[in-house]
């Protein structure tokens, strides 16, 4: 289903004047019209696939419920004053054990459902069209388990609750991975729909659709272009641009489906969780991974990067490391296994393609390898008296991220492994300058003008507002600063350079993050 | 909520609607509406008497003239092929004229795109609401509405269609002042957007049809062309499938023209020779269909594209792009056509 489609803007304003009118009547169930919103909109769009939702939204409230138990009789356990110490520690262990176990299974059942769906059915060689929001949710549904078992929240009684929190219908397309304890209250609250907030939420939505239908979309033709056919032949430069407009078409696809589905998502009174804070102004990877995609980082730094970097194996590793080679080595080595780790499985996340598990590799080498070698940038810069607030740097910085960003894009956008290197290698050995310049204009001269203007206009308006976010200052508060006439000018600017980018494109084109 | 600020607020988002409705009213004025060429279309077929031979398809069709064909085959043909124009509006087109002419023939021009889709809702929508242009006003915007909701189609509606449901525009067409400019001054004088058939067979790009106009215009420009053919090569026509529903409609066709005596030919147009050896594989499982489908539905199907004669008189310099062919080569084109028609009469 369309985020543009009739359906799509039936449902959500169906939805919306029945939560208004409940809200009115009785604000306590309106979570029950966000529920029956979320269904219908799951039920329209992934059809029967909708019982793998419920079967994990059942394995997490029935493991929850019973962790929840198990807990409970921790608590009493210690009040029973009939049982020795030894005996108490004795019963406990076994009631932990059960608890890890309940854990475990709902963990492996959660995962196994992935597993079958996203990489073993295509493996096999039969196709089972992934359910919507899988990925999405499994996450969800495993940050709770966890949370639930380290007691960082207790169970939710309510199954609908539960379901809802699964299946929030604007976080089903790309996520965010929402987190229970984040997006509860106000996903299970009250709300009313206030003039600034539907003011705010359709800007949001304009500005979201400009990035994905202006800008990524328009960029889609071309990107195919430079990375169809045979890239042996194709010179360096020429591929570089190509990696280069990926890298905007994925950002602007990526989070302008996100600020569309955050502004949809407001109009309900939900907050969901940010998922990029202009990710292109980083000064290292480890930085840009704290502003894309932030909430999978998230996840993957709490649920799996700080299990494995603080297990007895790697504590014991880093007892040895730093014995021999000082504290900063062990810990770098120790973080960077984990790392390395970690972006395996990130990689795995979006496929179980080798290109994006050299994609994901390409980024847990680079964290590694840049958190190691920090003694010897701290001494160069101490050398060359390179302070770190200098603008001049910091652009480096920034510029130097951004290019293993855009290199990252021949593993992540090129699915055959061979292809994505024949790239590396023309990029550093091949990069011919004046040749790349005659395919660029080859493809300008091949490719309608207009679109080359949309790109343009969109890109400046998605710096311009970047470049606000950074120093702080909201663009909607800037806009509405603007005397009247000429901020509705700006307004229809923006929508009809959105209507004008339908036009140009002319076929639909699905979000990137959806496939994962 | 104070009174005021209500209505405040209510005056806003009506005054806000209403300036966009405006500029979207003097978008339609100034740029190509998506229905031009079915209106000319239509404006030629309202005064044709007594058709006896139809043809239908896309762009593509546009290679059968009808005055070259007639007058080889005493016929009184027309072509009401339009851009874009799927199975289901040709059904359409044929069982309407069908009801206001003695049809003996059906043609129906086509390329192996055409199997893989079924519509085209702005090309859909542009032909029908150009064949109720006489209609009264009321009539006309009652089907409109009609013809717009019938169309939410999940797997079908793309992002031009969404806006074109609502908005006819469409830039691409008429992205610079030059285009702007020609595309007043044929809103101004409608009958010189006409084909021009009557012409010899000069190439005349003043009177190609008008959305290949500026595409045509640049065939002689090589690179353009193969840039084109790579663009095509690389991208399209790779997996050709078989659309069920475009199947429903070129059966729905058939059956109609047995049911009433018509006959129905399948038409597949040429395409440029170096273009059809990137989808070989394909190429060879859709002619089989359609010479399976001719066989099974009783009717004819020629593929112009292998046809000796027709290779043997349409060079590459003939083609506006990989699959378009200028008026001189469609010129020669019909002649072959009308040979294959004349023999379908024996």
């Amino acid at each position: 289903m369309e985020i543009y489609s009739v359906q799509f803007l039936g449902i959500v304003v169906i939805a919306l004047f029945i939560h208004e009118i409940i809200g009115k009547i009785n604000s306590k169930y309106q979570w029950i019209v966000r529920l029956s919103a979320a269904m219908f909109f799951y039920l329209v769009a992934a059809k029967w696939r909708i019982l793998f939702l419920i079967f994990s939204s059942l394995t997490i409230y029935y493991g929850g419920k019973c962790l929840e138990k198990l807990s409970i009789s921790i608590g009493e356990l210690k009040k029973n004053k009939a049982l020795s110490k030894e005996e108490r520690k004795q019963i406990k262990s076994t009631i932990q054990n059960k608890r890890k176990l309940v854990m475990l299974i709902v963990l492996l059942a959660n995962l196994l459902m992935l597993s079958l769906t996203k990489y073993v059915s295509p493996l096999a060689g039969f196709s089972l069209i992934l359910p919507l929001g899988i990925s999405f949710y499994v996450f969800m549904a495993i940050s709770y388990i966890v949370d639930v078992y380290g007691e960082k929240y207790s169970a939710e009684d309510n199954y609908g609750k539960l379901l809802l929190y699964l299946s929030w219908f604007p976080q089903m397309l790309q996520g965010p991975i929402n987190r229970y304890n984040l997006i509860g209250e106000s996903l299970f609250g009250e709300s009313k729909l206030s003039w600034e907030g539907f003011r705010k939420g359709a800007m949001l939505f304009l500005f979201g659709a400009i990035k994905k239908y202006a800008v990524a979309n328009v960029l889609f033709e071309p990107v195919e272009v430079v990375f169809a056919g045979d890239l042996s032949n194709k010179p360096g430069g020429y591929l570089l641009f190509g990696a280069l407009l990926f890298a905007i078409q994925q950002y602007c696809d990526f989070s302008g489906g996100i600020d569309m589905m955050m502004a949809v998502s407001s109009l309900f009174g939900v907050k969901m969780s940010e998922n990029f804070r202009q990710p292109y102004f980083s000064k290292s990877i480890g930085e840009f991974w704290r502003r894309w995609h932030i909430s999978l980082g998230a996840f993957v730094k709490e649920y799996i990067f700080f299990p494995l970097a603080m297990s007895k194996s790697m504590n014991n590793l880093m007892k040895k490391l730093s014995g021999r080679f000082g504290k900063h080595f062990a810990r770098a080595v120790v973080g960077g296994i984990a790392n390395i780790i970690v972006f395996f499985i990130v990689g795995l996340w979006h496929g179980a393609q080798l290109h994006y598990v050299l994609w994901g590799l390409y980024m847990g080498i680079i964290i590694a390898l840049s958190d190691m070698l920090v003694p010897i940038y701290d001494r160069v810069k101490a050398i060359l008296r390179i302070n770190n607030d200098n603008k001049a740097f910091i652009c480096f910085q920034m510029a130097r991220t951004f290019l293993i960003i855009v290199l990252a894009g021949y593993f992540d956008r090129i699915s055959d492994t061979r292809n994505g290197l024949i790239c590396f290698k023309n990029t550093l050995i091949h990069f011919e300058p004046s040749l790349s310049r005659l395919w660029i204009l080859d493809m300008y001269n091949s490719i309608n003008h207009l679109n080359i203007y949309i790109v343009l206009i969109g890109c400046a308006l998605v710096l311009f507002t970047s470049i606000l976010k950074e120093k702080q200052i909201s663009p909607y508060k800037v806009l509405a600063k603007i005397v009247l006439p000429l901020r509705w000018v700006i307004i229809y600017a923006m929508i009809i350079l959105l209507l004008i980018s339908f036009t140009a494109v002319g076929k639909s084109i699905g979000f990137m993050y959806q496939m994962f | 909520m104070n009174k005021r600020i209500l209505i405040v607020r209510t005056v806003g988002i009506i005054v806000f609607i209403a300036i966009f409705f405006a500029i979207m009213a003097y978008m339609n004025y100034v740029f190509v509406s998506s229905n031009e060429v079915s209106k000319s279309t239509w404006g030629r077929y309202s005064k044709e008497t007594s058709l006896d031979t139809l043809f239908v398809g896309s762009s593509v069709g546009w290679l059968a003239m009808p005055q070259v064909i007639d007058e080889i085959n005493g016929t009184k043909s027309f072509n009401i092929s339009t851009p874009s124009q799927h199975f289901k509006t040709s059904d359409f087109a044929v069982r309407f004229v069908a009801k206001q002419h003695p049809l003996k023939r059906v043609v129906l021009i086509m390329n192996f795109g055409s199997i893989a889709e079924y519509e085209d809702y702005v090309s859909d929508k542009a032909f029908k609401d150009a064949m109720l242009a006489n209609e009264t006003s009321y009539v006309r915007t009652k089907r409109d509405i009609i013809n717009k909701l019938s169309h939410y189609d999940s797997d079908f509606i793309s992002t031009t269609d969404s806006v074109n449901i609502w908005f006819d525009w469409v830039m691409s067409f008429t992205s610079n002042r030059n285009q702007i400019n020609e595309n007043l001054y044929y809103k101004k004088n409608p009958d010189k957007l006409e084909r021009n058939y009557d012409k010899d067979y000069v190439i005349d790009f003043s009177n190609m049809p008008y959305d290949r106009k500026d595409y045509a215009a640049k065939g002689a420009d090589k690179s353009t062309l193969l840039n084109d053919i790579k663009a095509c090569k690389e991208l399209n026509l790779k997996n050709i499938s078989i659309n069920d529903k475009a199947l429903k409609y070129l059966d729905s066709m058939a059956g109609f023209c047995r049911n009433n005596d018509i006959s129905f030919v399948m038409i597949l147009s040429p395409y440029r020779s170096d273009y059809s050896d990137s989808f070989k594989e394909e190429y060879e499982m859709a002619d089989h269909f359609l010479n399976k489908f001719a066989t099974e539905r009783g009717g004819l199907y020629f593929n112009l594209d292998r046809d000796p004669k027709v290779r043997s008189v349409l060079s590459d310099d003939m083609f506006t792009d990989h699959e378009h062919i200028n008026d001189t080569g469609n010129a020669l084109v019909s002649e072959i056509i009308a040979e294959k028609l004349s023999e379908v009469a024996k």
